[in-house]
Parts: structure tokens; sequence; C-alpha cells
């Protein structure tokens, strides 16, 4: 059948399939992104999810020419290198604006013993800056729990002090932790992250002494890393150079009581705790070695604490 | 001169990856309206894909959304199932929705669905490697396993900026995956009516269950449970079922058959544990589990035929 133009009915129905075809085709177009390519995207300035890799990688223009710093709206790094006990210290002072942006990441799922490099925990979780944890995978005891998620609690040492993270963000430092004590901490505030490493260096504005035996070689010379809270979302990373075997400096490296007297030294740090017993140092920040940048030790360790940043930039939103 | 589409302030974004996908349908629309022998009208072709395209779509969506379920609960973006530019489709939910947009096709034509599934089954090939190319070309897909240096090379690995270092790029193979199976999809004369679509089911979800392996996606993972691996796996069991299904009469060699796929896809679990969990990355192993796929779709499609015959 034709009308008076000459355009029959079952013409006209082909044409409206044809249109419906190249709308749809036009919605595709239009609407469709590749898997997560944007998800989020409008989340601008919120919390990041508690769990996971962070959304948004940090911004290459935010990071100084010397890969030391980093500024963008949410968060911002500075370092600085001083010498003492002829050893290089390196310095970073982190400041965030959401309790969220201080995460962690495991090297592989719990329970596996994988390992990873430093950096490359840090790239895959999109982090500004990042540093080694307390690679809880090389004991079978203590308490493990990580971006709100407990792994494990079965028991504690007390001969590892915890460094309890709470959801808002601020440290509390347990010496010599008890079953109790733990408890009683937990009752208290939600748990964020917890580590068991130590000791602990620093509680509430006071230098630690009396140290318990310690995988970590309390009277030995070695390089350290510390993790440090200054206020509330501003931290600091200290970093002592490596040992004589990987800097070529026969005097490098801190005992545990001179690392305690040079962190007191600096006069704003409100908790610190050691996370290293040795060659495990090691600063991210940019993709770029902060710390040691002369040692060739790239030690594949189980956990990394990192920043991150709350603003989504151009590239932001994979993952 | 500025044009304004629809008088809009700013310009309409047009997405790489939908933009793949579009021109993979109009391709292979194309080619569906050239094909001679066919036993479908043009009009009949233009309401397949309206038929096909946003039921496979919102298939391939819903299978996302519900993977990724316990995000959205813990984030509170329920209302991401309807926010399509924010991207994230299983091909899997795709997979099982197109029997689904077969059954609507036949109610509105009265043209036999299992037709339809066969006419289009090269379709699906073409559709599904313009978007895994799509996925490719914006960066995606990319396993973050750590390539050697002798494999880094184009198609096997790519170069990440963003990342500063070569990864697998899985997407581009399961593009030039789909692209292979066309031609014997499209071209193999088949006896019975079902078995292009099972040729091109079997490959793909087989194919899939490496791809996933080497992909290892978190986002679409259970823990250490890949959730892709799992759906293929799940998908040739169902397929065997269905062929076994058309057995009127239980036989013994049916039974061997089905536990034979079972104890394969045991072998299956066996595998990726080691591959996973104990990181035994090993070429031997790939092998065993590309051999127990293979053996699985073999054993399902002989199935169909060995039964289709008492």
């Amino acid at each position: 059948m034709k009308d008076s133009s000459g355009w029959g009915i079952e013409m006209v129905k082909d044409r409206v399939l044809m249109m419906l075809v190249a709308a749809m085709l036009l919605f595709l177009c239009l609407f469709l992104s590749a898997p997560q390519m944007v998800a989020f995207a409008e989340a601008i300035y919120e919390p990041l999810p508690a769990g996971g890799t962070a959304p948004y990688p940090p911004n290459p223009a935010g990071y100084s020419e010397d890969m030391l710093s980093y500024t963008d709206p949410s968060i911002t790094v500075t370092s600085r290198t001083e010498r003492a006990f002829d050893t290089d210290i390196l310095i970073i002072d982190v400041k965030i604006q959401d309790p969220t942006q201080l995460r962690t990441k495991l090297a592989g799922d719990y329970g596996l013993k994988a390992t990873q490099t430093v950096a490359r925990m840090c790239k895959s979780a999109n982090a500004v800056m990042g540093f080694n944890g307390d690679w809880f995978d090389m004991y079978r005891d203590g308490v493990v729990l990580r971006n709100g998620k407990a792994y494990r609690s079965s028991s504690i040492n007390s001969n590892r002090d915890i460094l309890f993270i709470d959801t808002a963000g601020d440290f509390h430092l347990l010496v010599s932790p008890t079953r109790a004590s733990y408890n009683a901490l937990k009752e208290q505030y939600e748990a964020m992250h917890v580590f068991n490493f130590g000791p602990a260096l620093i509680v509430d504005g006071e230098p630690m002494s009396n140290f318990p035996h310690h995988a970590c070689g309390i009277d030995v010379k070695r390089g350290r890393l510390a993790f440090a809270q200054i206020e509330t979302l501003h931290y600091c990373i200290i970093a002592a150079e490596d040992s004589s075997q990987y800097s070529g400096d026969d005097d490098a490296g801190l005992t545990i009581p001179e690392f305690v007297e040079y962190l007191h030294s600096l006069g704003n740090l409100q908790q610190a705790y050691n996370l290293d017993g040795g060659n495990t140092v090691y600063v991210d920040i940019g993709g770029s070695r902060a710390s040691s940048r002369y040692s060739k030790n790239t030690r594949m360790i189980s956990d990394i604490i990192y920043f991150a940043t709350l603003v989504p930039n151009e590239e932001g939103e994979s993952k | 001169m500025e044009v304004r589409l629809l008088l809009l302030e700013k310009p309409l974004p047009l997405y790489l990856f939908g933009t793949a996908v579009a021109l993979g349908v109009l391709v292979s629309l194309g080619l569906l309206l050239l094909q001679k022998n066919r036993p479908f009208t043009r009009r009949d072709t233009l309401l397949e894909t309206l038929c096909f395209l946003p039921v496979m779509l919102l298939g391939a969506r819903a299978c996302y959304y519900l993977v990724r379920l316990s995000l959205w609960m813990e984030t509170g973006e329920y209302g991401f199932f309807f926010r399509f530019q924010n991207g994230g489709f299983m091909i899997h939910g795709a997979l099982l929705a197109a029997p689904l947009a077969a059954l609507l096709f036949a109610r509105a034509t009265g043209k036999p669905a299992m037709a339809a599934l066969d006419d289009l089954a090269p379709s699906f090939a073409l559709v599904f490697a313009a978007a895994y190319l799509g996925e490719h070309l914006i960066g995606q897909g990319r396993s973050m396993l750590e390539v050697p240096a002798g494999l880094r090379f184009p198609p096997l690995s790519a170069y990440s900026a963003e990342l500063d270092d070569w990864l697998y790029s899985v997407a581009l193979w399961e593009c030039l995956f789909c692209l292979a199976l066309y031609p014997p999809v499209r071209w193999i004369r088949f006896r019975q009516q079902g078995d292009r679509t099972l040729l091109f089911y079997l490959a793909l979800c087989g194919g899939l269950i490496f791809f996933s392996d080497v992909e290892n996606d978190a986002a679409l993972s259970w823990g250490f449970v890949r959730s892709p691996q799992v759906f293929s796996v799940c998908m040739l069991i169902l397929l065997f079922v269905w062929r076994a299904a058309r057995a009127h009469h239980f036989c013994t060699r049916l039974f061997l058959q089905g536990t034979a796929v079972l104890l394969l896809t045991a072998l299956l679990v066996m595998v990726e544990f080691l591959l996973d969990r104990v990181q035994a990355y090993a070429l031997l192993w790939y092998g065993v589990m590309i051999g127990a796929i293979v053996l699985i779709a073999c054993l399902t499609w002989r199935a169909g035929h060995e039964t289709s015959q008492l």
C-alpha cells in the first residue's frame, strides 16, 4: 500500500526501524564509556572508598622537578635532607585533607606471602608517595588490620609494639601490648590500620627507652624508617640512610636510641613508630626513589603505606 | 564557525569505547544485510538489532553491577547501574542475555529463536571484537603481570605511559581472538540448528577462562576468585547440560562425558590455584589449562551430537 507521497506503509516501518537502530548506535557513541573509565568522577573531594586501590592517580604536574615534593588541593608533600650521626636522613612532611588518604596496600592476597617492590605497589595503588609497611608476612603472630579489614588478630606479641591508626587518622601506640590493652583500644577507637613491628619511638611527645629484644637490631647501626604523627592529618616520615653495605658509607645508619634522640630533636613529633629493621627502607615519591638514592637494594616486601589524592585529574579516573 | 549540537553550551563527549562498539554493530549489520541465503528479511535484521543490542547491553551491565554489588553497598553508589558513561560491562552478561533477546525476537516476529541466535553468532564475534578493541585503545584491559623484556612488543604487550611499564595487552588478544572466531562461525556449514551458536559460545567461554587468568582484573574478583572464570566455567557446564538435555534416553556414555566435564572443571580449578595462589607461572600449566578447556568444549560438542542421534 502506498500513500500519496509514494511511501508505502511497509517502507515507513523500515525507515522507522532504521532510525531506531541509528539512534541506538548514537546512544552507544555518546553514553558508552569503557569499563570503569570514569567511575566516581563526580565524587570530587569526597573521601576515598575505604578499601581497594585509591581511585585517582596523582597529577604529574603536582610534583617538583627533583621529585621530592608534591602539591594538589588535597595533599601536600615536602621533603628535606639533614645529616646526623654521620648519616643522611630524609624527612618528609605530609598534610592531607581526609583520613581516607592515608592508605595501605598488600602485595597480594593475604596469606600467600606475596611480595612486591615498594615502587611497583605504589604505582598500582595510585600513590602520591608511599613507603614500606611492617612486612607482616615475616611473622605468624601479631595483629594485621588494613584499610579497616582485620586479617589477623589471633595472637598479640608483647615484644612488638603496636601502631593503631583510627578512622580519624590519629595514631595510638601500644607499648608491650597485651590482649587486654589492644581490646581496650579497639573499644575506644575504630581501627583503620594496625601495624605490628615497632618499637614505638616517641609516645605522646616523649622519647622511649628500654627497648625489648627486637628483630630490628636495637643497638646496631642500620637504615631506619619512622612513621610519625605531628597532629591530626599531618604526618612525618623519617628515613635514615641505609647501612654501609649499600651506601658505601661505613658509618651510615642509626641505632634505635640514636634514632629516638634524633626524632625527639625535631621537636614536633607526637607519636613515632619504627617500621624497619635495616634493609627495607624505601620511600617512593611519584615513582622515584626518594630514600637511599644510591642504594641498589630494592627488596620485595608484603605491604606499603601510602598517601593518595582526593582530586580526580584528567587521567585520574582509571582503575 | 562553531556548531553546537542541540544548542548545548558544551560539546558532547564522544566515547571511544562506545564508538568502537557502534562501529562494530554497523559493520556486522552491513555484513548481515549483504549476506545471501539468510532466513531473515531486512526488516527482521533491523528488528534483531533492536532486540539484541539493548538486551545484551543491559545484560552485560547487570552482570558487572551484580559482580561488584558489595562495592555499591559499601559506597552507596546504587545508581551506578544507570550511569553508562561510567563504564562497567561484563561480556558474560551479554552472552547470558542473548537467548532472552532471541526469545523476545521470536515473540515479536514469530521466527525461531535458535535460528536468530545462529544468524547473529558471527555478528557477536565482530561486535565483541570491536568492544575489546575500544577497551584496548583507551588503555584498559591490560594485565598487571610483569612482562619479560623479550616479550615487550605489540600485540603481545603494550607500553603504559601511566605506569611507565610494559603490560600484556589482554584486551587486544581478546579482540584478535573474537576476530579469529568470525570465519569458522560464519562459514562452516552446520548440520543442526544451534550448532553455530554453540561453537561460538564454547570457543568464547573457553578463551575467556584463559584470558581472565592473564588479565587478573582485581575489580572483577571476589577475593581470590575471578568472577569471569567462574562465569565462563558455569556457562560451559550449562551448555553441556543443555546439549545433554536433548537426549531422550539416559545413556552411560552421556554420564561418563558429564563426569569427565566435571573432572576437567576440577582440574581447571586446580591449575588456576597453582597459577594464582602458588604463583607457579609456567608454560606447562597454561598448556594444561588450555588442554582442559579444549577437552571440555569437545565433550560438550560431542555430547550434543551423539545424544541427538539416539
